[in-house]
């Protein structure tokens, strides 16, 4: 199996620590310049962006999306009122890697709010004038020292950024489609190496070996095998036997921006409940898909979905514990719209980026795994990865 | 991502392994005069539901309740209780539930066990909470006198217990097999990220749900592994140093090593550890060990760093002897030293995982002989 041929390797695609690329540069410049900006018609001159270096699919980092710097311990980054900024780097040691994203901005501290506080006296702007995002992540017990540097924040920051941050721009729609050629190749190349008798957490091992040799800096895996799995969890030491259903979900990272792509694969020949149950679930991904539409509500495409289970007389599992979210948002900065469910307030946005799944389960064949990464477009929902997932076999001999 | 093997290995840590980690809790708790104690964990910070039930969150934040002489009840997973069979499956706590509001989840459970009013006392919440979320859910808890357990359950953890050094040492001997697949692969190959992808399926193959590395860059950084750029040309294997950190049921290990011809930084590590190991002792400090450090290397450990720090179900833990100017050591505390020497662009690095003693300390491979 080999990349295609029309895009670049993604071995070598610049990444978050990596800012070699012009492109990068341009893009964290222009990120910044929107941020103070939207913070300026809010009433703030300056903004503050906190990291507490917790990454994770479901998760946003700040700093990683302004810098092009993805933290490995706490940061933080200033952006000035005249637009100059800082990127305030623990720990010590990483003050390299850093300074390779954004030069001689990169200082190595002790104590990020300490830092912020100097540089604010430094550009003589008040406590009151800043725009402090990331209030979210800072924990209860770093709350204290945050205050006292910056005063009280009340979160309007964190909204503020995630809507600035939701239009994903070219760099990263390019990481999005480099991570899902990642997980696409990846999870062509397990099923080259499935097999029965492969513990589950042995399929992640094999997993994770693959997605780190196409490039992939993090990643974010579910894999289970069952005759009737109960739901997609962490691998446990079951042994993937003849007659299982594995699922997988496959997220892995690329700069700091993760995909996902959800499939169920057989091992032997699937029973005819199984492939209708997967068709079922097929129908209802497109018609949620159709559903994502710019200025449409999210909860529109959960239940477009649901309305497709509903006929099909599973009106009743729609809903926990039989089934989560039917997708969520992927992103840098920004994980808007949010999870895709039939209590959401959001509207979708051109420039959204997230899976979409209508993962559950069925009394049938348990549950059953079935998405992809797509982008909202004037269109419509246009699909990241490079075709529709099928219902796979291995082990047919 | 914490996402290799999890699973709960009766054989290494049986049911009554956690029963007499919860009579040390209710002796702690006791000794506090609180009703119940109430932990909180995530990804990063397993506190006292990794040391209680075992179960180790991958993501959600999981709350664990335990009223001294009880059964304790854990609030874990998301989306209404989906991922309840297999969080079963992993924990020793078998009451597993999941409530939409996390503090009135909380008071509900406490007044179902019997506890209405007094003290009880929390562990985790300042890390795994921020100031809003933590505020939310102790509206919950007006009626009781909350306290913090955090000290206490530190207390408790530093001590390793025999079965918590065995899987201490088996996750130390995978890092070893680790290492040496990370060799022979450069060695074929004389390629860095590819021989520590190869190091990284040894050990989640061998049951690691974590594997973390730093590599030194060519440019004589030192960076973690990967790093983003993923550019096989970013890592350098001359000179090659590499330090490997992996979680092997809950409990962390550490390894660190470099290519034999970086003779003098090498010989520099390897003699600030044994000093360092020398003059660890019950009642030692970070400062005692680095006077001891520059007594015995003089002008030498101005190119040493040294981290001492216990380590268990995290990375790095109770006692922070490098950074914590008031942490001293008490025998029994698991240590783990990391000395790193660096001259120039080269940078070599050496661990040790030792146990603390009256008069000494001793490596943890070796303290099984007794």
């Amino acid at each position: 199996m080999t990349l295609p041929s029309t895009t670049d390797d993604v071995r070598t695609f610049p990444g978050a620590g990596a800012a070699s690329s012009p492109t990068l540069v341009e893009a964290v410049a222009k990120r910044q310049r929107r941020l103070l900006e939207a913070a300026k018609l809010s009433g703030r001159g300056a903004v503050v962006i906190y990291s507490g270096a917790e990454h994770s699919l479901l998760a946003t980092d700040g700093v990683c999306w302004a810098s092009g710097f993805k933290p490995m311990g706490e940061c933080a980054l200033g952006i000035g009122p005249d637009g100059s900024f800082e990127l305030w780097v623990s720990p010590q040691w990483d003050l390299s890697r850093a300074q390779e994203a954004v030069g001689e901005h990169a200082t190595s501290v002790t104590d990020v709010f300490v830092a912020a506080q100097s540089w604010l006296q430094r550009m003589g702007v008040s406590r009151d004038e800043v725009l402090l995002c990331g209030t979210d992540k800072i924990s209860a017990r770093r709350h204290p020292s945050a205050v006292a540097a910056l005063g009280e924040h009340d979160g309007t920051g964190d909204r503020l950024l995630l809507e600035i941050a939701r239009w994903r721009d070219e760099y990263e729609r390019d990481l999005a489609l480099k991570a899902t050629q990642i997980a696409e190749v990846g999870y062509q190349r397990l099923l080259e190496e499935l097999h029965p008798g492969l513990g589950e957490f042995a399929v992640v091992a094999i997993l994770d070996g693959i997605l780190r040799e196409l490039g992939s800096e993090d990643n974010f895996v579910l894999i289970s095998a069952s005759q009737r799995n109960r739901s997609v969890h962490p691998p446990t030491d079951r042994m993937v036997e003849r007659g299982d259903l594995l699922l997988a979900e496959i997220s892995p990272s690329v700069g700091g921006m993760f995909t996902q792509i959800c499939r169920s694969v057989t091992i032997g020949r699937a029973g005819p409940g199984v492939v209708d149950d997967y068709q079922l679930l097929d129908a209802a991904f497109e018609a949620g898909r159709g559903a994502c539409v710019p200025g449409g509500p999210v909860r529109g495409a959960a239940e477009a979905m649901n309305a497709v289970l509903t006929e099909a007389g599973f009106g009743d599992y729609c809903r926990p514990p039989y089934m989560r979210a039917r997708g969520h948002g992927l992103g840098i900065g920004s994980v808007l719209p949010g999870d895709v469910t039939v209590s959401s307030n959001e509207n979708f946005a051109e420039g959204d980026f997230f899976v979409l799944h209508p993962n559950q389960y069925l009394p049938g064949s348990g549950y059953l795994l079935c998405g992809e990464p797509v982008i909202v477009e004037t269109g419509g929902a246009r699909l990241m990865s490079s075709r529709r997932g099928e219902l796979a076999t291995v082990g047919v001999t | 991502m914490k996402h290799g093997r999890s699973t709960w290995d009766r054989a290494v840590l049986p049911p009554d392994e956690f029963e007499e980690r919860r009579l040390a809790v209710d002796r702690a708790a006791e000794a506090m005069g609180v009703a119940a104690v109430v932990g909180f964990e995530d990804s990063s910070h397993p506190g006292l539901i990794g040391y209680l039930s075992n179960y180790l969150t991958a993501g959600a934040l999981a709350t664990l309740i335990y009223v001294p002489g009880r059964e304790p009840t854990l609030l874990a997973g998301l989306g209404g209780g989906r991922d309840h069979p297999f969080i079963k499956g992993m924990s020793v706590v078998q009451d597993v539930r999941w409530f939409a509001q996390l503090g009135a989840g909380i008071a509900e459970v406490l007044e179902e066990h019997g506890v209405i009013e007094g003290r009880v006392a929390v562990v985790g919440a300042g890390e795994c909470f921020n100031k809003a979320r933590a505020d939310g859910v102790f509206a919950s808890f007006e009626k009781y006198e909350v306290v913090t357990f955090d000290d206490a359950l530190d207390t408790l953890r530093r001590t390793k217990r025999e079965r918590e050094l065995s899987v201490m040492r088996t996750a130390r001997a995978i890092l070893g097999d680790a290492r040496s697949a990370l060799l022979a692969s450069l060695q074929a190959t004389g390629e860095v990220h590819g021989a520590l992808v190869a190091a990284e399926r040894v050990a989640k193959l061998r049951g690691c749900r974590d594997f973390r590395a730093l590599v030194v860059a060519q440019n004589g950084s030192l960076r973690p592994w990967p790093d983003g750029s993923a550019g096989a040309t970013s890592w350098s294997s001359d000179p090659l140093t590499v330090y490997l950190a992996a979680e092997y049921l809950g409990y962390w290990a550490d390894l660190g090593f470099s290519a034999p011809d970086q003779v003098g930084t090498a010989a520099l590590c390897a003699q600030a550890l044994d000093v360092v190991q020398a003059s660890l002792r019950a009642g030692s400090s970070g400062a005692s060990l680095k006077s001891a450090l520059s007594d015995q290397l003089g002008a030498a450990a101005d190119h040493v760093t040294l981290e001492a720090t216990g380590m268990g179900l995290s990375l790095v833990e109770t006692p922070n002897l490098s950074d914590d100017d008031s942490a001293v050591a008490r025998e029994g505390d698991l240590i783990c030293l990391r000395v790193w020497a660096r001259d120039g662009r080269v940078l070599t690095v050496t661990t040790r995982q030792v146990i603390v003693k009256e008069q000494g300390s001793t490596p943890l491979e070796d303290s099984q002989l007794g």
